[in-house]
This record gives C-alpha cells, structure tokens and sequence, in this order.
C-alpha cells in the first residue's frame, strides 16, 4: 500500500513555537509532589498535548518484567477524544512496544505503513494516523513511555523537535513515577519494620523474665534479626525443681519466628504437666510435626534441674552438644542420639534421658550462634572457643557468667551474624563463697513514654529510693536523674511518638541501687549521650550531665533483644 | 495549663507553680516568653514549684536569653531549695540574679 505521507519528507507546516523549556519546568513542577496521582499524570499529559498541538497524549506503564513473557503495557491515564485508559497490550506489540523494547522514541509519521501498528477497536471510532512515542527508563530499568496521537493540523507531522521534547519530558515522568514508587517503598518497609517490631515485642515476652540472680537456671537470648529463631524458657515446677528448655529453628527470619513461637508455647504448655524431659520432648516433636512446613526443623534440648539432688536430668533432639563444665575444670559434651523435631514421628518411648550430678560444676545448652561466631583473630569459634570463654567467666555468679560470654561472642550486637541464645544451670556451690551484688527488686514496672507519664515515673522511683532508707535528699538525685533518662528517651529515642514503652526496674545492691531503663525505640549511638558544656549558656543539652553528676555510673549496655536500649545507672546508698 | 503574670507599672511577674517537667515546660516556656514580650523587666516567682527538671530549666535560659536581647531585667525570686539545687547542678546559679 502506498504510504499518505512520506515517513521522511517532513512538510514545513507554521504553527506557534511550543516552549519544551516552560513545559519541562511546569511538569517536574507537576510531579514534584510526593505522590504522583492520576490527576497530576493527566495533567502533565494534556500539557504535553498541547504543546504539541496532538489530538491525543497517553502514558502506558510497563506491568511485569521487560524479559517476562507475560510482561504488558497497560495505559493508566488517557486524555483526548478516545480514552484508553485501561488498554493492555502484551509487551510485544504495537509502537508502545516497540518504543519500550527498543528504548528509543518512535516517530511514525502513517500508521498504515508500520506492520506492527495496532489500530484501535471500530468501536472506538477513532483514526490513528500518526503516532510520536517515547520510551520511559530511570536508570536503564524501562518503566513504560508516553504517547502522543494526531497533530490537530492533519496537514502537519510531528517534528523532530517534537520528538526530542518528548523524549525529554518522557524521563522527567519516568523519574517522577521511579520516585514516588520508591517513597511508597519507604512507606511501605517503614511499615513492615514496625510490624516486625511488633512481633519482636510479641516474641521477647515469650522468653522468660530475668531470673533472680541467685537463680539456679539462667539464659538470656539475642537475635541477629528483629525477630529470633532461637528461644530457651525457664519453669518453676516447685520449689526443688526448675524446668529449662532451649531451641533452635532451622532458617531464619519470619518464618522461623513463627515455628519458634509454636515451640515455646507447647513447651510452656506441657511443661508443667509431662515432667520426663524425654517424653516432654517426644510429645513437643508429635504436636511440631503436625504443622511443621516441609525443610524445616527445630533442634532442642529439655530438662528438669533438681536443686535438693544437685541433678539435671535431660534429653536432646539433634541439638548441639550441651557441656557439662565440672568443678575441676573439665568438659563433658553430650551429643543427641536422636534427630531434630519436626522431621520424623518421635519414639512412643520418648527421647532417651541423661542424668548429670552438677557437684559444683555447670551445664551449658547453648545454639549454634554462639560456636559460630567469630573470634578477634576472625576465625570462627567453635566449641573450642566457647569453652576457654566458660572456663574464662566461671568464677562469676551465673547471671553475670553468661552476660560476660555473650557480650564476648557479640561484642557489636548490630554486627550479630546469628542468634546467640544460651543457657547456664549451675548448682552455685562453686560460687558459694562469693556473694551475688544484687539483693533484691525493688520495683518493676512500664510505662508509656510519654511526658504525661514522668510524674508516675518519678513516684515508683522515689518510693524504691526511700525502701532503701536513703536520705530525701538522696532520693531526690535519682528521681531527678531518672527522670532526665526518661526525657531523653522520649524526646531522642521515641522523637515524640506516642506508642512507645520505657520499662522501668529498680534492684537493690549491696551497697548500691541500680537502675534500668529499657526502650524498644532504635538504637542511640552513645556519643550522642554526652552532655553539653556547661559554660555554654543555651537551652538542652543539661540531661546527661545531671544524669552522670546525680549517680556514680551511667552505662549504655547492650539490650538482651536486640531492639531498643538499655541503660543503667547505679548510686551508692548514703 | 498556664502559669499566671502579674503586671504593675515597672515589672511582669511570672508564678510557676507545681512540677515543671517535660509535661509541663512548654506552658511555662510560653509563660516566661509572653512576660518577656510584655517590655517589662520580669521577675519569676518560683516559690510554688516543688521540682523542676532540665526541660524547666531550658524553659528559663531561654526566657533569660530573650530578656537579656532585650535589655530587660530577669530575676528569680523566691527559689526553694530542690530548684536551687538543680540550677546549682547546672552552675545557673551564678548566671541567673537571684532572690530569696
């Protein structure tokens, strides 16, 4: 078929001068809102239309990867006598296609020449003649294009400064559309870090308290994510007789938090009723099995410590080796006969038991986090290293002892490359002579954080001050002094949100009390906790000073999850 | 809530009462500041406050610091002693002019 008009021979045709600059500037001022809308995108194309004296401007988004081969174009905004809004067309087709396949702007001067043009439905009743169409990309990653219809003037073509322009005004689009995706990212991974730290907040309660420190049973957990796949719980059966479990989830993330989060629950569930750790685990494995996904397994170690007898009795699912540590200074690695939950129905029998006499030595249970990881010398640990750190803490209280060897496996918790959970039974007999630091609690309690909040806060503070039988004046110090850590978490920490929590604990020392103060707000580095200069006359910047100057320490300590902060602060009693 | 300013021919005097903490300085900020505006040499009678923390005491430095702009007189009267103790602990004693 012979061609209308020549794809080459561009006629001469007089019309008003479009100014591409005022328009470029007018559409980044389109666009430059956070979110590009329907409206804005229209508007920018009846903008372009105009400038170009089209019939018709169309934007088409690319659905789907360039090189899927289910990838299409779908028109999202139309404006002109036909609207299209709505059109797929498979990624291989007609000039938007070609246009987006190519990544080059698209001039067809008559359609009725281009084989891969392809003409709107009759119902449209709309002619296309001619065709300008530029690709959309930001950085070589195509988007979709844009496409102008019919110059009004049927005597005129589109120019080659036409073409230019829109090629131009096509990759401001592109970056206006590239950057309200990515703010909508933002908002949207701002929102799944809130829900993971919601689900850590779920989790962390699953573990248990911090024990007594004269508690016979400890351990302490810190997750390498947000959420953990590793968890230990504590029981108190009766007043001889403490039950512990510690496990392991295969993978890591969501998934293994949810698996973790079923094993903690049957295990605090069944744990006051099955008191053979053997079977307790069997029957943990059978409930595990029923909803375990495929691939994935929980490795496991119950067992009932006996305080009267100074005995552990306990029995492990394809966990690593638990060490008995003996007060001569030996280890005793015990490792699983049998496999891990979750894989196989366990033996009606139940796990096979073993039975350890303490005699002043330690048992460890411990995850794979804390073998794993790397050493100064940037070699891995191994069950080695984890040895010389017992045998290295050993003459410390249990509470302290596993504090001091994970704060050693994890010296930057923000470079934690995998859960670190562990657990220590010690009958405290080789520890007997020396006394443990803290005698009691003297408060516990959370609070929003919140200003309205601090004089409740200030109350509970004072009130454990008082316990103690301080001076009112030296009660006065440490409310002042907490109350100034209280302000900065709200203001530093939180920023003013109002859904945060400060947990407050107030333990009594030999000689001292300490505080903590817990927040679940994002890390604060500790070199933004120093005071201002005093001389320095302005307004803030007075709440640390007060803070270091009204008690004898202030630590930044690692929190035992690893969201939030903790800090401490302990003041002699006088 | 608000704090009270009296006003006679050569002075404004600011009562804060209470607990001035992060609950409450930004009203008594906005007190300090109104009085400051007013032109007059300020006095700020703190005989009713039982506790103040620093987010109160940066409510005063900045009170001062506008008054002092200003060429204006800035007292505190009538100091009791957990205040004195906390202006010592930020060593504004011997900044601010105070009177028992």
């Amino acid at each position: 078929m012979k061609p209308l008009r020549p794809q080459v021979a561009w006629p001469l045709v007089e019309r008003r001068k479009p100014d591409y600059l005022s328009l470029f500037a007018a559409l980044v001022d389109e666009f430059a809102h956070a979110e590009v809308t329907e409206a804005a995108i229209r508007s920018g194309l009846r903008r372009i239309a105009e400038a170009m004296n089209a019939e018709s401007a169309s934007l088409f988004l690319l659905e789907g990867k360039v090189d899927a081969p289910n990838a299409r174009l779908v028109c999202k905004a139309c404006i002109g006598p036909s609207d299209i809004t709505g059109l797929s067309l498979p990624l291989n087709s007609g000039i938007v296609g070609r246009a987006v396949q190519t990544q080059s702007t698209q001039r067809v001067a008559d359609t009725r020449t281009d084989p891969d043009f392809v003409p709107p439905s009759a119902a449209m009743n709309y002619e296309v003649r001619s065709i300008l169409c530029a690709p959309m990309s930001v950085r070589d990653e195509p988007i979709g294009a844009i496409e102008v219809v019919n110059p009004r003037d049927r005597d005129r073509l589109f120019t080659e400064k036409d073409r230019e322009a829109l090629t131009t005004l096509s990759s401001a689009t592109a970056l206006a559309i590239f950057s309200d995706r990515l703010g909508r990212d933002r908002v949207q991974q701002a929102r799944l870090q809130h829900e993971l730290e919601l689900a850590a907040g779920v989790q962390r309660h699953l573990l248990p308290a911090r024990q007594d420190s004269d508690a016979r049973v400890q351990g302490l957990n810190l997750p390498a994510r947000v959420v953990s796949g590793d968890f230990y719980d504590i029981l108190l059966l009766d007043p001889d007789r403490t039950a512990f479990a510690l496990a392991d989830v295969s993978g890591k993330g969501m998934n293994a938090a949810l698996v973790m989060v079923k094993a903690a629950t049957l295990f605090r569930s069944l744990g006051k009723q099955i008191r053979q750790p053997g079977k307790l685990l069997a029957r943990i494995g059978a409930e595990m099995l029923e909803t375990m996904s495929a691939g994935m397994f929980v490795t496991m170690v119950v067992g009932i410590y006996d305080r009267r007898r100074h005995e552990v009795r306990f029995a492990n699912a394809g966990h690593e080796p638990p060490l008995l540590r003996t007060r001569q200074g030996v280890f005793h690695a015990y490792a699983a006969s049998d496999p891990p939950l979750g894989i196989v129905a366990p033996a009606q029998r139940g796990y096979p038991e073993t039975v350890l006499k303490l005699q002043g030595g330690g048992f460890y249970v411990f995850s794979d986090g804390c073998t794993e990881s790397f050493g100064a010398n940037g070699r891995m640990r191994g069950a080695q290293g984890l040895r010389k750190l017992i045998s290295a803490n050993v003459s410390r209280p249990a509470q302290e002892r596993i504090e001091a060897i994970a704060a050693a496996l994890a010296p930057d918790i923000r470079a934690l490359r995998d859960d670190i959970t562990l657990l220590v039974v010690d009958d405290g007999s080789a520890t007997a002579g020396r006394k443990t630091r803290e005698t009691g609690v003297l408060a516990k309690q959370s609070f929003a954080a919140q200003p309205a909040r601090l004089q409740a806060i200030r109350r509970v503070t004072k009130s454990a001050a008082l316990q103690v039988g301080a001076s009112d004046e030296w009660a006065d110090e440490l409310v002042l002094a907490v109350d100034e850590a209280c302000q900065n978490i709200i203001r530093h920490g939180y920023k003013g949100r109002r859904n945060g929590r400060i947990e407050l604990s107030i333990h009594r020392m030999q000689k001292a009390l300490r505080v903590e103060l817990l927040d679940f707000a994002p890390p604060v580095k500790q070199d933004e906790c120093k005071g201002r200069k005093l001389n320095e006359l302005r307004p803030g910047g007075l709440g640390t000073h007060f803070m270091r100057t009204l008690t004898d320490r202030v630590q930044y300590l690692r929190p035992r999850g690893k969201v939030g902060n903790r800090l401490v602060m302990t003041k002699k009693i006088k | 809530m608000s704090f009270q300013i009296t006003q006679d021919a050569d002075r404004s005097t600011v009562f804060l009462t209470g607990e001035i903490d992060l609950e409450r300085s930004p009203a008594a900020r906005k007190t300090l500041l109104e009085a400051v505006k007013r032109g007059k040499p300020v006095s700020v009678d703190l005989s009713g406050v039982s506790y103040m923390d620093s987010s109160g005491i940066a409510s005063l430095i900045e009170a001062y610091q506008k008054a002092q702009a200003a060429k204006l007189e800035f007292t505190l009267e009538r100091v009791g002693a957990s205040v004195a103790k906390v202006l010592s602990l930020a060593r504004l004693d011997k900044v601010f002019t105070i009177r028992s």
